[in-house]
């Protein structure tokens, strides 16, 4: 048997999935079209088992030896993922990491297109990432979503949907990816709880605004299965209410980002209310620096304001914030639940407070 | 002299049943005609909407010609549908027939809002078209439109008279500022 490899150690960090998930993934690794030269399963568990003691693990790890990839299970001390894949910076001996989390399962292509993209940017890329899917709700991906920080801020990332097309470039990276060890001088942060929550978002950007680029491809395709078992479930929610903390703390303090989530309009109504709340968004706009993004029926209307604002259709707002919330902005509502007596102008103002 | 040009919006969005929009003047056909003989009077249309006694007419155009058109006419008539919210923006007076809405509310007031009584107005003003009938009677009847569109006509001229807070006519119509 004959196969092909690539300078990668894949890292696979594992808590609690033994038996669940983490098999799928580490045969999903081991059966790519080219396959990473090494592999490293962190064990963060609990309760650890020797799985060499396991009747499945054990002619799984001899499957992987029958495929020639150096193997290593490592143990974790029960810290959370960012000290693990922060340790695999050092532990890895090869240049490239691919990191896949232990409920992701990569179709067997993934692993060489994402090193294709590595090789199309030509040392300049630090990282790239693919289509990281829940196959129970497979969902076309929201224009509004482009791959920036502000996707954050709108609680989505490209990488959950169905999407066709090119290779984009985005400002950060979502999950499982292959990165340059050269780009990750900066490493993981080590206050996050072992929750790790955001733990990949800060890295990539880090890595973004040291220059390098990160690259999100929707030719490959990974399955998530979000284990509710085990890993980040595990946690407690003053763990995430922690990393979130820490996560405004960086945008805020440390890359001083500014006003990054948009200022959103929905507007579910006629073009001549769009007119009307129109007169109310050239005053608002007088007086911000937010980046400003409406989703409507009439987009036409505000096609003299596209350098200060985003426009995406209602549908989108539908398909991203679900019906009952965009309701919740009808003005005609408003105006009846709060009995108006102002103009449409002055509602939507009020309204949106703006 | 050269005639004044007056652009019209004479129709609101159809209704999803098909009946009436209780928006829609009902005299649109009277009250050109008394206005051809002073001005040049053209329609905007969209769709299949009805034209009006064949008058000139500029059909499907996009928003941002609609705004050039607006920024060129001398007024602009309409009912309470987009185009004097259109108005606003561009900074172009007009005049706006009112039914059952209340122009307080949905109006503005550099417009001359034309009704004939606020006794027509409906209680719930936020409900949906689909739910309010259709009546005539809340309407200012075409000859008294056209007498106070000449009153007030250079209407977009700097040195325009102001409009009044109200005048009424004893039993019949208002305008309101």
């Amino acid at each position: 048997m004959e196969y092909k490899y690539a300078d990668v150690t894949a890292v696979v960090p594992t808590c609690n999935r033994y038996f669940s998930t983490l098999p799928l993934t580490i045969m999903a690794i081991i059966n790519q079209e080219v396959l990473p030269s090494h592999l490293i399963i962190y064990d963060d568990s609990p309760d650890k088992l020797d799985l060499r003691t396991n009747h499945l693990w054990a002619r799984m790890f001899k499957t992987i030896e029958a495929k020639g990839i150096n193997w290593s299970v490592l143990f974790g001390e029960g810290k959370g993922q960012a000290v693990l894949h922060n340790r695999s910076i050092s532990d890895a001996t090869t240049q490239y990491i691919w990191r896949v989390d232990d409920d992701c399962v990569p179709e067997p292509n993934v692993l060489i297109t994402l090193l294709e993209e590595i090789d199309k940017g030509r040392g300049h890329i630090g990282a790239v990432g693919g289509l990281v899917l829940p196959p129970e709700d497979l969902q076309p991906c929201p224009a509004a979503l482009n791959g920036t920080m502000r996707d954050v801020f709108l609680g989505r990332n490209v990488a959950w949907y169905l999407r066709e097309g090119d290779p984009m470039h985005v400002e950060h990276l979502y999950s499982t990816f292959l990165y340059d060890k050269k780009a990750a001088s900066h490493g993981y942060r080590q206050d996050l709880s072992p929750a790790s929550h955001r733990e990949e978002t800060i890295f990539t950007h880090q890595m973004y605004l040291n220059g390098w680029d990160l690259v999100f491809t929707p030719h490959a395709v990974t399955w998530h299965y979000r284990n509710p078992e085990g890993g980040i479930r595990m946690r407690k929610e003053e763990d995430f209410l922690h990393d979130e903390a820490v996560f405004h703390k960086v945008i805020f303090e440390e890359w001083k980002m500014k006003h990054t989530d948009p200022k959103v309009f929905i507007l579910d109504d006629g073009i001549g209310d769009h007119y009307a709340f129109k007169h109310a968004l050239r005053d608002y706009l007088a007086t911000t620096t937010r980046g400003v993004m409406i989703y409507c029926c009439y987009p036409d209307v505000f096609k003299d304001m596209t350098f200060k604002v985003s426009m995406y259709s209602l549908a989108d707002a539908i398909h991203l914030y679900g019906r009952p919330y965009v309701e919740k902005y009808n003005i005609y509502k408003y105006m009846a639940e709060n009995n108006w007596k102002g103009s449409l102008t002055e509602a939507y103002k009020s309204l949106y407070q703006i | 002299m050269k005639r004044q040009t007056i652009l019209i919006s004479p129709w609101s969005r159809p209704r999803t049943d098909g009946k009436v929009n209780a928006k829609n003047y009902p005299y649109w056909d009277e009250l050109v005609d008394l206005l051809i003989a002073d001005y040049d009077v053209i329609q905007l249309m969209h769709g299949d909407e009805r034209h009006v006694r064949d008058i000139p007419y500029e059909k499907n155009r996009t928003l941002p010609d609609i705004e050039r058109m607006v920024k060129e006419c001398d007024a602009f008539i309409c009912v309470d549908n987009f185009l004097q919210h259109l108005a606003h923006y561009v900074g172009k007076r007009g005049f706006v027939l009112y039914g059952v809405s209340d122009p307080s509310l949905f109006g503005y007031p550099e417009n001359v809002n034309i009704y004939a009584d606020s006794k027509y107005f409906r209680q719930y003003q936020f409900q949906t078209w689909n739910e309010v009938d259709f009546n005539e009677d809340a309407f200012a009847k075409p000859g008294k439109v056209y007498e106070i569109i000449k009153t007030h006509m250079p209407i977009n001229l700097a040195t325009v008279k102001a409009v009044s807070d109200t005048i009424k006519e004893p039993g019949s119509d208002f305008i309101r500022k």
